[in-house]
Formats: structure tokens, sequence, C-alpha cells
């Protein structure tokens, strides 16, 4: 593991002035301040995604043209004294499964490959109306579910995943692949992605992005592609901490049309992003996710290093534990019978244009009785229960982001499982729909990232961006980027 | 075990694997069924896992957040101590 205090031997480089290095907000003030135009930070992405996505892959659709007239018009708009807030002018890109008015959207399928929405989801509306310019689409697992693949063709499908650069040859993890690779590579400012076991934070961990999974409820999934309706998130992959509550707040609130929308109040997710971490007590779910075997001791290492560095700052970390977290694998498989369902007279009509794995895990989720929904309904309820009297104890939960760092691509198409080991990292805070942050802690030895993760309260996003930013500002790691000599294959 | 067992252990196994097929109604291409057989039966051990937890008759399928207390839902008479409904 890299240690925090030697920055010039940490993998990668470190980041400079140029735009497609500066993370979201270094954009945003550059073109608040007038030091860019919105249409040059576009071009600069444009022809990095051009000189680079070849190898990266992951953009399946590029609007270049739509761009720069939406830049061209937000310059138009700085230039009359008229700014929309931080995202104005600001290029980012959606995975593709977020729609956006005659712009294909594949759901990473073959599918799909020639289906254009004709109207904006409510995100892609908010986000226009924030003034961010959208770059294009990204690349994704098929569906939100199907696995990492290399091969693929972006025009006709099966498309490919995108390949995590800091090394091409490792995946980016999924399902917002195309988000991650695009985010950590410089090819956006910022992106969206979606998680509904771990598919905004898995990505983002791999790829040394901050990933965070709002609150159920915050943001609405309307005019997005489902994967499980009652675990579905959609949130920011970014940078820093300030990006992601920056993109967060711009696509928070209620929407009449997504009944599991809260109509509360949105609050402001930076007012207290500086405001430190003591006095705050932190619970760590030690023998569900530090005692596992399977966690990689690069992981464990950068961990256990992130948590002596909050508990300086003067938080408090005490051991938590609840006895249903043993079962969470199983509730969440047996949720998947939510996704079949929205497949099924897809995958009977046109088997043959899902790839070959995601097509076996559809089926693999038909497998299970009505009884075996309702027990995980049932323990799921008990689960929310438990954790809420975890959370009445502390601020928040902290554990490390991921079981290990990124793997290479399968080699073989066949999907051998239906649920990895490694997603209990992630997706136990899917079924309770809590908020949860990954933000990275460090490299492992082979200079790959890694991370923490911290779930809050519900409704209580602001107070998990809070402490990743508290963590984050101490720390080195989000001020290095992957090397683009090394985006070769 | 014995080699025997192992066979009508692989033989119920293939079985319980085409009834769940045929009760869900599911249409599998022959190239797909080895593979399918093989992540049911990985994922098996899972879904038993989950059967098996041990859950109070009234724990309710629901994902609304109730204080974690017993008798929150309708306790039936055979688990109460005698009264009715």
């Amino acid at each position: 593991m890299s240690s925090p205090n030697r920055s010039d031997s940490l993998p990668g480089l470190p980041a400079t002035d140029v735009i497609t290095d500066l993370d979201l907000r270094g954009v945003s003030n550059a073109i608040q301040a007038g030091t860019i135009s919105s249409v040059e930070a576009t071009e600069a992405y444009l022809k990095r995604i051009e000189q680079h996505d070849g190898v990266i892959q992951s953009y399946v659709t590029v609007i270049a043209d739509l761009a720069l007239e939406q830049a061209r018009r937000a310059d138009a708009e700085l230039a009359r004294g008229e700014s929309r807030g931080p995202l104005h002018g600001v290029p980012i890109a959606l995975k593709d499964l977020i729609a956006v008015a005659g712009v294909r959207m594949t759901g990473g399928s073959q599918v799909l490959a020639n289906y254009v929405p004709t109207e904006h989801s409510p995100i892609a509306t908010k986000l226009a109306e924030a003034g961010a310019i959208l770059l294009g689409k990204l690349t994704m697992h098929e569906f939100a579910f199907g696995r990492s693949a290399a091969d693929g063709n972006m025009e006709t499908g099966p498309f490919p995943t995108g390949r995590n650069p800091w090394n091409v040859e490792r995946v980016t993890a999924g399902s917002s692949s195309g988000s991650g690779a695009a985010a950590a590579a410089g090819l956006c400012a910022g992106a969206l992605g979606s998680d509904t076991g771990g598919s905004i934070r898995g990505p983002a961990a791999m790829c040394g992005l901050v990933g965070f999974k709002p609150t159920y409820g915050l943001v609405t999934r309307r005019g997005c592609l489902p994967q499980c309706w009652s675990l579905d998130h959609v949130g920011p992959m970014t940078r820093g901490v300030w990006d992601a509550a920056i993109m967060l707040q711009a696509i928070a609130g209620h929407d009449p049309g997504d009944a599991s929308t809260s109509s509360a109040h949105v609050p402001n997710l930076t007012r207290n992003l500086e405001s430190g971490v003591r006095g705050m007590r932190f619970g760590l779910p030690r023998r569900y996710y530090v005692d596992w075997p399977g966690l990689h001791p690069d992981v464990k290492a950068a961990a256990f290093a992130a948590f002596a560095e909050l508990e300086r700052q003067g938080a408090r970390i005490v051991d938590v534990d609840t006895p249903t977290l043993d079962v969470t694998q199983a509730i969440w498989g047996a949720m998947l019978a939510e996704m079949y369902e929205y497949h099924r007279e897809t995958i009977r009509e046109q088997p043959q244009n899902y790839r070959v794995a995601t097509r076996l895990l559809m089926m693999a989720s038909a497998l299970r009785s009505a009884a075996d929904l309702l027990r995980a309904q049932r323990l799921r309820a008990r689960l929310a229960r438990e954790i809420a009297e975890i959370l009445q104890g502390v601020d928040a939960l902290i554990f490390p982001g991921q079981a290990e760092p990124a793997g290479p691509f399968p080699t073989d198409p066949i999907a051998k499982e239906l649920l990895r080991p490694t997603s209990r990292y992630t997706n136990v805070w899917n079924l309770v729909g809590l908020p949860a942050c990954v933000v990275p802690s460090g490299f492992s030895q082979e200079g790959l990232p890694v991370s923490i993760q911290i779930v809050g309260k519900p409704f209580d996003d602001a107070t998990v961006f809070r402490i990743a930013r508290a963590y984050e500002r101490a720390t080195p790691w989000h001020t290095r980027r992957p090397d683009p000599a090394g985006w070769k294959l | 075990m014995s080699q025997s067992s192992d066979v009508n252990d692989q033989a119920a196994l293939r079985a319980q694997f085409d009834a769940e097929v045929l009760a869900a109604d599911l249409p599998v291409p022959d190239a797909d069924r080895e593979h399918l057989f093989a992540m049911w039966a990985e994922h098996l051990p899972m879904r038993d896992s989950l059967r098996a937890a041990s859950i109070a008759l009234e724990e309710e399928p629901s994902f609304t957040q109730k204080p974690a207390r017993l008798g929150a839902g309708v306790t039936l008479p055979a688990a109460s101590s005698g009264g009715a409904l």
C-alpha cells in the first residue's frame, strides 16, 4: 500500500491545470471565472475522447455537435451575466440507461441498440436546467447486470464495457463501467451512474473516484431503465467530494411521476462540507467486513490507515454488528426476481440479443418461488430495523469500500455465479436504501485504487459528504491521475 | 459417500432443476441448459440459507422501518398464549 505522506511516489501522475486534469470543481471555477469558456472546455474533452476512447471504451455515443451547441448557449448566458450555478457550462456524461430525448439509449444491450427515446428523463432535464453540457452516453454492463467485456462494437452491439484507466488490462467493475472509466480518464468532468447492488460504488472504487449512492427516494428513476425497482438508485461519480455533492444537488428532489421519491425538502449538500468530523462517532461492522477472509490485504491496510486518519481528526470508531447481515446476500439474490420480471417477455422473444452471460443471469433470476421473494422481503424489513437501531448510536457507518482492487477481464463469456461474494461490500446498502459513498483511500501494491465506504442515516446524505470530505482533504489520493501513456493495447 | 448415492443426488438435483424450470415456465435454449443448471446449483446453498433463516411470525414483508419489537403485526393463535386474534 502506498503511504499518504509520500505523494511523489504514488501511482499515476499529479494533477496539472490542464482542463481535463481538473476535478469538476476546478472546471466549474475556471468557467465561472472566465479563464476558460464552456466551448473551450467542451472541445478539450471531445478531443481527449477522440484521442483515447478507442482504448478506454467509455462512450457508446458521443454527441459532439449537440454538446458544442449547448456550450455556446452556456457561454452566451455567462456573457450576459446569467449563471445557472456551479454546473453551468461544465461537460458531463450519463450512463446509457438515463433517457435523453433524441439520443440513442442502449442500456448496454443489443436489444436496444437502435432505441432512441423521445423524451428527456427528469434527470436529463434537471441537468440541462442547471446548465450542464452533455458530452454523450457511457458504456455499461448489459442492462446493469451483465459481465465485463472488452469485445464488442459501439455501433451495433454487443457493447464493450470500458477499460480501467489505471490499467487498461483491468476491468472497471460494473455496472456503471463507462462512467467510472470516463470520469477517471478525464473524458468528462463528472458522470452519473446507477446503483442496484454497487454499480456506482464498485466502478468508482476501482477507478479512484468518489461514488455516491443517495438515499432511496432522493433522486427520481423515471426515464431510466430499471434493473430492480426497489433497489435502483441514480447518483454521481466524480474526482472529488464537492463535485459529487454538486451533481447530486442538481438531480435530487421530488418527482410526481416517481412514487418512490420523497417530497421532503432537499437540504443544501455542500453547506457543511468543510465542518469536519470532530466529535463524531462511527460504527465499524468489523466482523462482516474487516474480518471477512475475502478482503484483500491492501484494501484492508488502506482502510485501517483511513480509520486512523479520521480518529486523528477527532472522530471515534466503535465496532457494530447485527445478525441479519449474514443473510443479506441471499436476500439480495432473491430480489433479482424484479429484474427477471422486467425482462420476461423480451428474453423469450429475442434471447439471442442478450450476451450469453446476461441471459444466464436473467434466467437464473427466474428460478425462485414467490415464497422465497416474500421471505427475502421479510428479512429485508428486519435488516432495515436492525440497521436503524445501530444508527441511533452512531453518526455513520464506515468500512472498506470494496473487497479487492480491479481484476482482469473474464476470459470465459459464460457467467458462473449469480452473485459474487465480493458484492457484500455494496449491495447490503441497496436493501436498506441508505446513502452510501466510496472515497479513495490509496492504492494497492500494483498501483490500483482502493477505497473506504461511508453509510449514513436516511436522507442525511449531507453528513456522508461531510465525512468523505474530511477524509479527502487530509489525503492526496484524489490529486493523482492515471497516466495516458499507459492507454495502449 | 458412495458413488451410487452421488449419482442419486445428482439425479435428484437434476430433477429438481427441471421441475423448477417447468414451474417458472422458462424457455431455456438448449445451448444454455447445462450452464444454467450449473449456475442454479451453485446458488442453491445461498437460497437454502434464505429458507433456513429464523423469522418470527410477526415479521411482515414490508420495507417500511418499524420499531424493532415483537407484536408489531398479527399474532397467530398458535404462537400466542391462547388469546383470540
